[in-house]
């Protein structure tokens, strides 16, 4: 398993973004803590780009995607593991450790339920998203930047909507978390379906 | 003699990316009997075999005997996570396929006992198509597609899949080969020989 394991890349990728914001921002503290919340969500919109690229590649490449489809293994199940686990080791993992990150990065200690909470709803939902997107460019060549081109238009709501739901926790309207929830219920319906259809299309 | 088939394909055709790769092809596969696919490379004769699989998209027939719901492939690509031990593949589809009996009288047979805790990726090309087999034993299918399954292989390990595959045919299983070389290696009688141009 010492081979196998790639799942720390995400984690560790967002850690090292992490560390370049109060670098590069040291020398103004008032810059850093009111883009505290932002860098934060800069860093996890990096950390599952770098991720959503070895979503199927491994798979495909191998032929074990085929050899699954010919044995009739739904991809129903396929799907859903892949995307129970994505977001296990790339989106539960920085959930927990964004607050802690909130502080050192000097933001305000009122914003962390904020921040927690707003990325419990946004982590699952760059998943959902990259799902079908790394399940599109799986034949092509150019396979890494055609990805981050196609993902970063559809994870830009997110971002928007998840930056401006910390302010909103704090004044007490909750309304971009209600659009944040509503988009994730859509999509948790429709995203994991379409990336079936996809993956089934690509074998052909 | 129509009942007993495994396989019965009539009037197959495929299209991929707009273009006719074959027409109008049929055949028949009998228990015990084996179905090699000549062709030259680029003819088709993968296609062939993975509209049989169901994962293209064909026009015609294919019948696959009642009770027979999961077909053996073995491929070009040997669909091995790489960097699993020998151990966590068979772990792996042991559970998928439901194989009860011990699997390390598999692995016995195919000499690679000793490799049990290595990753698959540091196997020789020979170890992993043999371990392809041995997911397909595991799998317990009548009808197996073998996609070239004795090229680049060399005399030793040939032969050892050779003898798994005439196993196969004596339990009243049927194979659908295909190959650019000869495979004169199987009772005459019960090769059907069919050609893609």
């Amino acid at each position: 398993m010492l081979y196998s394991n790639k799942s720390w890349f995400a984690v560790s990728f967002f850690l090292l973004c992490m560390l370049i914001f109060p670098l590069s921002l040291g020398s103004s503290e008032g810059l850093l803590k009111k883009t505290a919340v932002s860098s934060i969500w800069i860093c996890v919109l990096f950390a599952n780009l770098i991720s959503l690229e070895s979503l199927f590649k491994d798979d495909y490449q191998s032929g074990i995607l085929l050899q699954y489809k010919i044995n009739k293994i739904p991809f129903s199940i396929i799907v859903a593991t892949k995307l129970i686990s994505h977001w296990t080791f790339t989106g539960f993992p920085i959930i927990f450790l964004s607050p802690i990150f909130l502080v050192f990065l000097s933001g305000s200690f009122n914003d962390i339920f904020g921040l927690f909470f707003s990325l419990l709803f946004g982590t699952p939902l760059f998943s959902l998203i990259g799902m079908p997107i790394a399940a599109l460019t799986l034949g092509a060549s150019t396979r890494g930047p055609l990805l981050i081109f196609l993902s970063i238009p559809f994870f830009l709501p997110i971002i928007i909507f998840g930056v401006l739901s910390v302010g909103s926790f704090n004044s007490g309207t909750y309304s971009e978390y209600y659009l944040l929830c509503a988009i994730l219920s859509i999509s948790i319906v429709i995203l994991p379906y379409i990336t079936i259809k996809i993956l089934q299309e690509s074998l052909k | 003699m129509s009942k007993k088939y495994l396989l019965k394909v009539k009037n197959l055709s495929c299209e991929r990316n707009y273009k006719i790769i074959f027409k109008k092809l049929s055949f028949i596969l009998f228990p015990g009997n084996i179905i090699l696919v000549d062709g030259e490379n680029g003819a088709g004769k993968t296609s062939l075999l993975l509209c049989v699989a169901d994962v293209l998209d064909y026009t015609g027939n294919i019948l696959v005997k009642n009770g027979i719901d999961n077909l053996g492939y073995v491929g070009h690509k040997n669909a091995l996570f790489e960097n699993e031990t020998i151990f966590d593949f068979f772990a792996f589809w042991k559970n998928i396929y439901n194989y009860t009996k011990n699997y390390q009288d598999v692995l016995e047979y195919f000499n690679l006992i000793d490799f049990i805790e290595t990753p698959i990726s540091l196997l020789s090309f020979g170890q992993k198509k043999k371990l392809s087999f041995a997911r397909l034993i595991m799998m317990n299918s009548k009808i197996w597609l073998l996609d070239e399954p004795i090229s680049g292989l060399d005399e030793k390990t040939k032969q050892i899949i050779l003898k798994i595959i005439k196993k196969h045919l004596s339990q009243g299983g049927g194979v659908l080969a295909t190959s650019h070389q000869n495979l004169n290696y199987f009772d005459i009688n019960k090769t059907t020989r069919v050609k893609i141009d």
